[in-house]
């Protein structure tokens, strides 16, 4: 069922999945669609069957040497575009993790074809402020469960780019999780006026060793259509 | 047609084949049911068919650990299945919609100009992240990074229409695959008080919903990802009656208080030949759109008594029956003459110019109202956002707006300060993008 | 338990009220009937021949005088004579006159030997751009005058019944006809009126006798 999309989830990719299931107008997103209720059983996705899924061509596959295929589809990715904005150096990536096996998995580690520098980071309250910081143990994925990587909350940080990510632009990003898996999907830069937390750097044990700001809010002077400064708001990481 | 695909790198074509596999892997996956359709699906619908199916609202996702949560469903603020808020019209097809589509309730076009140094690769990432956008807010999601996703709840069959202004051809350096006839409109200086800030633009965005606040929110959320492109030129808001408030499927009725788009193809073959482009070329199965803001000076048209106006129109306001007849889509008869021995539908009248003489070179109207703030003069600023669809414009929109514009009795009230055309390109399928098919 | 003393009493206020708006209101119902005659558009003024005449010969011209400029907009006249078709004419206008030349124009039934009755329909576009409608009947030929009904070539597809004329503009009809219909019930609106602004006035006067302040303070108001 969804062994295409445990290798390549993409934007289109959900997209045409959606739009692919008689035009349902009201097709979820694969979040929900595949929420434990109705989640295909996990047995029906085994890491033998999926080495024959799509292939991606070659071009692709640079971010990651995948050698696992995994039972977690992403869906929804995007990532925070930086072209026009303060802090070109860091931004991060957004989605929505569906672990469709029968046993809790963790995100370890990510890489990204445009960085050597990826973090996972959660959103902590650290001295009365709500600041990010590596996640400590990596970003769970419960058995037959989503996991939603977003602004204000966990994501996938892309730290030491140099040079701005335009809006259209797609980041390649590949996961690897706790069962040696790997999740590789391609994130579509959109503007963003949220999203700037101020950046606790070091690991969640060491606190405050670093502070910075991932200030991408000002958008690119244009327009001016958009007055959000939005702010997003967060109680738990 | 001399347009044809092959002068834009062909850069997406894998993404495109990847999809396609993931569509045909992950299409089970789906849950959702679909509600009943709403009957108000008019006349025909082609390959899209903008026919009203139900959004069941989906329900949301069990709690997961991230608190903004910006892409799946909101919960508590889903709208009931069968109601106006929950109705929703497909984005994929052959066709885009919002141009057969019945009319929706309110109207925002938004023009842009492309930002200098955007050629067909930008665009094209441009029309791929709108595609997307569209593709989700016109299903009842929230585009992506939307940070007030309860306000996509209601598609309320919200449709967003993509147009290209002549001039981004040449902007994208492809001057020729710019559809025949397809131009900038002829001047036309018996009635015409053009306005820059409501004329021209490279982009054009049209979108429509039975729901203000669905259209003001998608408009936001597609400003948001076009304001790197593309620079905001005009926008235009109108509005029709509230759902609800007159009949289904009966004639909209301009401010002026006329019957007004009784004439607009219905039948498939009707539409097939007047409004779709039908190629060769990547134009196979778009349209051109015109738009044309008319300003109405209701102070004058006041002034008229009742059959003053009836005879400029050449229809009744009662009901829009032609003077010659007693029901709105009665046939004109174009000859009759009444008791002074004239022609019963003038020869100024609106209705026989509009219609010309000769094989019908219909158009698809699909005009809007607007009305801003009265001048200090406290005199209503008011009249038509209009907006018609046809297969060429040079064939049927011009010699008709030629006619209108030396002829018309209209003319004493009604003034165009605002112009513009855009190439509507045609619909796309589940993981392409409108406008494909000029730039990969 | 009695309220602090009203001079005049509330009740009497209140009814005072409602007459003085009642006659305002009618006042201004029967000024507004009028007001468009005052308001009229072009108006035929005269004509040549003139309307409801008998002339020897039929005419080379017909010659439409109104009270101000004619815009030179699409005029158009139809002469129709009886059991003819109407034939349309695009006449010239100069000022306030419109003329329209017959000489070069076949006009089916002009050379009838017995007496005819001839209609000019007329249809301009006044100088604030409104569309004034009207027609006018003379006879050809001597004979009896001709009366109002003249067969018009009936409308292919016919106009509707209930509107014999249906003229565009209602203050303007033409002078060859009897009696402006629209006029009559103006006028109609306007007795009535008055008759009604008296009878409320008699029941006022009447009902403040009724209630003279030698009443005294009301119980339960």
């Amino acid at each position: 069922m969804t062994i295409a999309t445990a290798r390549h989830n993409r934007r289109w990719g959900t997209a045409a999945a959606c739009a692919g299931a008689l035009l349902l107008a009201g097709c979820g997103s694969s979040g929900q669609s595949a929420s434990p209720a109705s989640s295909p059983s996990p047995s029906a996705v085994s890491t033998a069957d999926v080495s024959t899924a799509a292939v991606p061509s070659a071009g692709s596959s640079s971010a990651g040497s995948s050698s696992v295929e995994s039972g977690v589809t992403i869906a929804d990715t995007w990532v925070k575009a930086t072209a026009g904005t303060e802090n070109t150096s860091m931004t991060a990536a957004f989605g929505v993790l569906t672990n469709s096996t029968g046993q809790d998995l963790t995100i370890v580690s990510a890489s990204n074809d445009v960085t050597d520098r990826t973090e996972l980071h959660e959103m902590a309250m650290v001295d009365g402020a709500m600041v990010m910081r590596p996640v400590a143990g990596g970003i769970p994925i419960p058995a037959n469960g989503t996991t939603t990587l977003a602004p204000g909350g966990l994501h996938v940080m892309i730290m030491d780019a140099k040079t701005p990510i335009a809006p259209g632009d797609d980041v390649q990003v590949t996961l690897t999780l706790s069962d040696g898996s790997t999740v590789l999907f391609e994130a579509t830069a959109k503007e963003f006026a949220g999203a700037n937390e101020s950046y606790n750097g070091g690991s969640s044990a060491a606190m405050d060793t670093k502070t910075t700001s991932m200030d991408v809010g000002s958008s690119p002077a244009q327009s001016g259509c958009d007055d959000a400064g939005t702010e997003v708001t967060s109680t738990d990481g | 047609m001399g347009e044809s695909s092959d002068q834009a790198p062909r850069r997406y074509s894998r993404r495109r084949l990847l999809l396609t596999g993931a569509a045909a892997a992950a299409g089970g996956a789906a849950t959702v049911a679909i509600g009943g359709g709403v009957a108000l699906a008019q006349g025909r619908q082609d390959a899209a068919p903008p026919a009203l199916v139900d959004t069941a609202t989906a329900d949301t996702t069990p709690a997961d650990t991230a608190p903004a949560d910006t892409t799946v469903g909101v919960e508590g603020d889903g709208v009931a299945a069968g109601t106006i808020g929950s109705a929703t019209v497909p984005f994929h097809g052959q066709h885009q919609a919002g141009i057969t589509t019945p009319a929706q309730a309110f109207a925002a076009f938004c023009a842009f100009d492309l930002r200098k140094g955007v050629g067909a690769v930008r665009l094209a990432k441009l029309l791929r992240l709108l595609s997307d956008d569209i593709e989700r807010i016109t299903s009842g999601r929230p585009a992506l990074g939307d940070t007030a996703p309860e306000l996509a709840a209601a598609p309320a069959r919200v449709s967003v229409t993509i147009g290209f202004g002549p001039a981004l051809f040449d902007r994208v350096g492809m001057p020729g695959a710019r559809p025949a006839g397809f131009a900038d409109l002829p001047a036309f200086p018996e009635i015409d008080k053009l306005e820059d800030r409501y004329g021209g633009g490279d982009l054009l965005l049209q979108i429509c919903a039975d729901d203000p606040i669905t259209v003001a929110h998608t408009q936001r959320m597609l400003l948001k990802d076009t304001r790197a492109f593309a620079a905001m030129r005009w926008v235009q808001r109108g509005f029709l009656r509230a759902r609800g408030s007159g009949s289904e499927g009966s004639t909209p009725r301009n401010l002026m208080g006329q019957v007004d788009g009784t004439v607009n193809p219905t039948l498939d073959a009707d539409v097939d030949r007047l409004v779709w482009h039908p190629g060769p070329g990547w134009f196979t199965g778009g349209t051109m759109m015109v738009l044309r803001r008319i300003r109405m000076d209701l102070n004058a048209w006041d002034a008229l008594d009742r059959s003053g106006m009836e005879a400029a129109i050449g229809r009744r306001l009662s009901n829009g029956a032609p003077l010659t007849g007693t029901e709105e889509h009665d046939e004109p008869d174009l000859t009759a003459t009444d008791a002074t021995g004239l022609l019963a539908i003038a020869d100024f009248a609106h209705l026989r110019l509009a219609r010309g003489i000769g094989p019908p070179l219909q158009i698809r109207r699909r005009p809007y109202n607007y009305d801003d703030s009265p001048g200090s003069d406290g005199d209503s600023d008011v009249g038509q956002v209009f907006c018609s669809f046809q297969a060429d414009i040079a064939n049927q929109f011009v010699p008709m707006q030629q006619r209108l514009a030396a002829g018309d009795l209209m003319n004493a009230w009604l003034t165009p300060i605002g112009s513009a055309v855009f190439a509507i390109p045609p619909g796309c399928q589940p993981g392409g993008f409108i406008g494909e098919g000029l730039l990969t | 338990m009695t309220s602090a003393p009203a001079s005049p009493h509330p009740g009497a206020r209140r009814l005072r009220f409602v007459v003085v708006s009642l006659l305002m209101l009618l006042m201004t119902a029967a000024l507004s009937a009028l007001a468009p005659a005052a308001l009229a558009h072009d108006a035929l003024v005269s004509s040549n021949p003139v309307a409801g005449s008998v002339v020897a010969t039929a005419p080379a011209s017909i010659e439409l005088v109104f009270n101000q400029d004619i815009k030179n907009f699409q005029p158009k006249i139809a002469v129709t004579i009886t059991g003819h078709d109407p034939v349309e004419i695009v006449p010239t206008v100069n000022g306030p006159r419109v003329t329209a030349d017959l000489t070069s124009v076949d006009l089916p039934g002009r050379d009838s030997a017995d007496p005819v009755s001839w209609r000019v329909g007329y249809r301009i576009i006044s100088a604030d751009g409104h569309p004034v409608t009207g027609l006018l009947d003379f006879s050809v030929g001597s004979g009896p005058a001709p009366t109002a009904v003249i067969g018009t070539a009936p409308a292919a597809g016919g106009s509707t019944q209930a509107e014999p004329i249906p003229v565009a503009d209602s203050a303007t009809v033409n002078a060859g006809q009897s009696g402006d219909p629209t006029t009559s019930t103006r006028w109609w609106w306007i007795g009535g009126a008055l008759v009604i602004a008296a009878a409320i006035t008699a029941i006022v006067i009447a009902s403040r006798r009724a209630n003279s302040p030698a009443d005294g303070p009301r119980v339960g108001s």
